[in-house]
């Protein structure tokens, strides 16, 4: 295993192919990872598309805009490519990109398998999705697919069997990811790359490889379960033929809590990063946040039942309290990120807003869900609008703050191009001000009493003047993706070439070679003696600041 | 003991003492057999990365790269390869099969085999 990564050897074999047939060959694990995130990008603009059909069907009362059969599908679809085909993915796509630059290595451990899993991840998602085209329609049971309601008896289309089989797809492509993602670090790193100077964001990665490891298994064979349900006679799930229907609840949530970690660890990285460069200081406690991720994901295995509490057949003690524990390390984690900030010489770049942005929301988030950690709080928020505002807060205001910081961080790096400063602040404060019209008045709409999942809602005027508001805050979301799109537009037509560090003051490894990278990554390696390599390399009157 | 080891020592550590923990709150044995697996998982890495300690030297592990070793060029690479999206397709096609058509499964089977021999071919 020794000096893989680095050996001088025989000039690489490639046959370099060019145009499409060059991304279908592509094993690169630069192309792998923008092949993720403009995969993951689409999902993002139909999802959202969703959404906008979901709050304008709600923006009034007793409102036909679609049919109710109609808005289970697009609620269930909204929800399972926010979190199945964007969220998580978009942070493989980024990891994909960033972990051999930031260890130093040439490409990931195992190529092929890295390729092999974003192509089962695009084709389960379109599987997915091409039951909207099939008898009877596209999936309607919500983005959990509870049993009965996922059973053939009531979800009698083929949309449920491809729903089945095309997140069975991605959860097998999850897993293929993450040995690459816990091996590259792990054995291919540069010399001089200890463990202890890899990035947080390379950390945060290998904590999640570890809860993909743990948690997508369990999800693969309770859809198995549920197919064989389905189409074998089997009764897993079937209370009249001795099957238990909250057996489907225990093993899908062992998988549905450690992936709300899945998607929010990366995130972690992503903020840890962007906090740094854009306070001109090294990251304040570094071991505090590698640790917390792993005690994060570790926590996060023992909580999957707090999802359940209202079944009223789980152990409520020791899921609430574990669920408690949780914000232990997440607390270490924001007390360092307020820390790092502490007397650096700030700047507000774009990056640097949506992380301020990730926070105030991520921390709404945070608070929502010690509540509804707590059973009793639990029994009157669960299946109202109170939760669907805690996730969103905690998805949404965390992981699509990041997503955007992690995009504008990182996209001269990818494509070599700086995207407008004007049109990144307008799309910021479009999407800090949409997100919160969206998803405060949800918070209110919950403690009212309205139920999540409804098709329409009575005419009640308190009601009808905060769903109206949220809709409102929707459509500014809309313009402010549109913005996004725009900005890339404009920007593109500027392109420029680079530095190395177009920030100034990034650190980590990525930032010490071409923008974008060349094919192998580095044309050369540079020493690597502190956590800030590329920092040391720029600014080396400065290196003795770098810790080692 | 390399701080790979240290990951897994502390993972496992961690799964016996929630499945501990869980047994002894719940008595409930599915839940405790599954947090268990996890720490038996990360025992067999465990095992397997203290049997191979000896044989492996990471250059990563170095805290101070040899000046020689800065500034080398990285050779190693990958090259391109049709089989991951072709096996993928033949992944796809399979399990669509075994639940809408048990001919595309037998076909796509079929195809997925040749598809691994070829991957194998290839790496090897």
């Amino acid at each position: 295993m020794s000096a893989v990564a680095t050996t001088a050897a025989a000039p690489p074999r490639r046959l370099v192919k060019h145009g499409i047939l060059g991304w279908l060959v592509t094993t690169n694990h630069k192309q792998i990872g923008i092949l993720y995130i403009c995969t993951t990008l689409v999902f993002f603009l139909i999802a959202g598309f969703l959404a906008d059909v979901i709050r304008l069907q709600l923006a009034g009362p007793q409102q036909n805009f679609v049919s109710p059969h109609t808005y289970n599908e697009v609620f269930t679809l909204h929800g399972t490519a926010m979190i199945f085909l964007f969220i998580a993915p978009f942070g493989f796509g980024i990891a994909n990109f960033l972990i051999p630059l930031q260890c130093g290595a040439a490409d990931m451990a195992f190529p092929r398998l890295n390729a092999f899993g974003y192509w089962l991840f695009l084709l389960g998602g379109l599987t997915v999705f091409s039951g909207v085209f099939a008898a009877g329609g596209g999936a309607s049971a919500g983005w959990y697919a509870y049993t009965p309601l996922s059973d053939i008896r009531v979800s009698s289309g083929i949309g449920q069997d491809l729903w089945f089989i095309g997140l069975t797809l991605t959860s097998i492509s999850g897993i293929l990811t993450a040995i690459n993602f816990l091996v590259t670090p792990i054995v291919f790193r540069a010399p001089g790359m200890t463990m202890w100077r890899l990035p947080v964001f390379t950390w945060e990665m290998i904590a999640t490889s570890l809860l993909i490891l743990m948690a997508f298994p369990p999800l693969t064979a309770a859809f198995a379960m549920a197919l064989m349900d389905r189409h074998a006679n089997a009764h897993f799930f079937d209370p009249t033929r001795g099957g238990d229907p909250v057996l489907y609840q225990h093993t899908f949530w062992f998988f549905g809590h450690p992936e709300v970690y899945v998607m929010i660890l990366p995130m972690f990285g992503v903020i840890t990063e962007v906090i740094a460069v854009f306070s001109r200081k090294p990251v304040f406690g570094y071991t505090g946040l590698v640790l917390s991720a792993f005690a994060i994901a570790g926590l996060s295995m023992g909580v999957w039942a707090h999802h359940m509490f209202t079944t009223g057949a789980v152990n409520d003690p020791f899921f609430s309290a574990m669920s408690f524990l949780i914000a232990v390390p997440t607390g270490i984690k924001f007390f360092n990120w307020i820390a790092t900030m502490w007397r650096g010489a700030i700047s507000f770049e774009t990056p640097m807003l949506f992380a301020i942005g990730f926070l105030l929301n991520f921390l709404v988030g945070g608070i929502t869900g010690v509540m509804v950690a707590s059973p009793p709080i639990d029994f009157q928020a669960n299946g109202s609008y109170f939760l669907v505002s805690h996730f969103h807060y905690t998805l949404g205001g965390g992981s699509m703050f990041a997503i955007f910081a992690a995009l504008y961080f990182w996209f001269p790096k990818i494509w070599g191009v700086k995207l407008d400063e004007r049109w990144g602040r307008f799309n910021f404060w479009t999407m800090f001000v949409g997100f919160n019209v969206t998803f405060a008045p949800m918070l209110f709409l919950g403690m009212m009493g309205m139920p999540r999942r409804v098709y329409t809602y009575p005419a009640i005027p308190a009601w009808h003047d905060l769903n109206l508001l949220a809709s409102i805050g929707t459509a500014i979301i809309t313009i402010s993706v549109a913005s996004f799109a725009w900005n890339v537009i404009v920007s593109s037509r500027k392109r420029e070439a680079l530095p190395e560090d177009p920030w100034g003051s990034a650190y980590t490894l990525e930032w010490a070679t071409s923008s974008p990278p060349p094919e192998l990554n580095f044309d050369s390696l540079p020493p690597i003696r502190s956590k800030r390599p590329a920092f040391d390399k720029h600014h080396p009157e400065l290196a003795h600041t770098s810790p080692p | 003991m390399s701080i790979a080891t240290r990951i897994f020592i502390s993972s496992m550590t961690f799964g016996i003492l929630v499945a501990v923990a869980y047994w002894w709150d719940t008595r409930e044995v599915v839940g405790t057999f599954l947090l268990g697996l996890f720490a038996v998982g990360f025992a067999f890495v465990v095992a397997f990365l203290l049997s191979i300690r000896s044989k492996t030297k990471l250059d990563g592990d170095e805290q101070r790269a040899p000046a020689e070793l800065a500034g080398e060029e990285i050779a190693v690479v990958s090259a391109e390869s049709p089989w991951p999206v072709v096996l993928a397709v033949c992944a796809t096609c399979m399990v669509i099969g075994i639940v809408l058509h048990p001919m595309l499964a037998v076909f796509a089977l079929a195809a997925f085999l040749v598809v691994i021999w070829q991957l194998v071919r290839e790496s090897v």
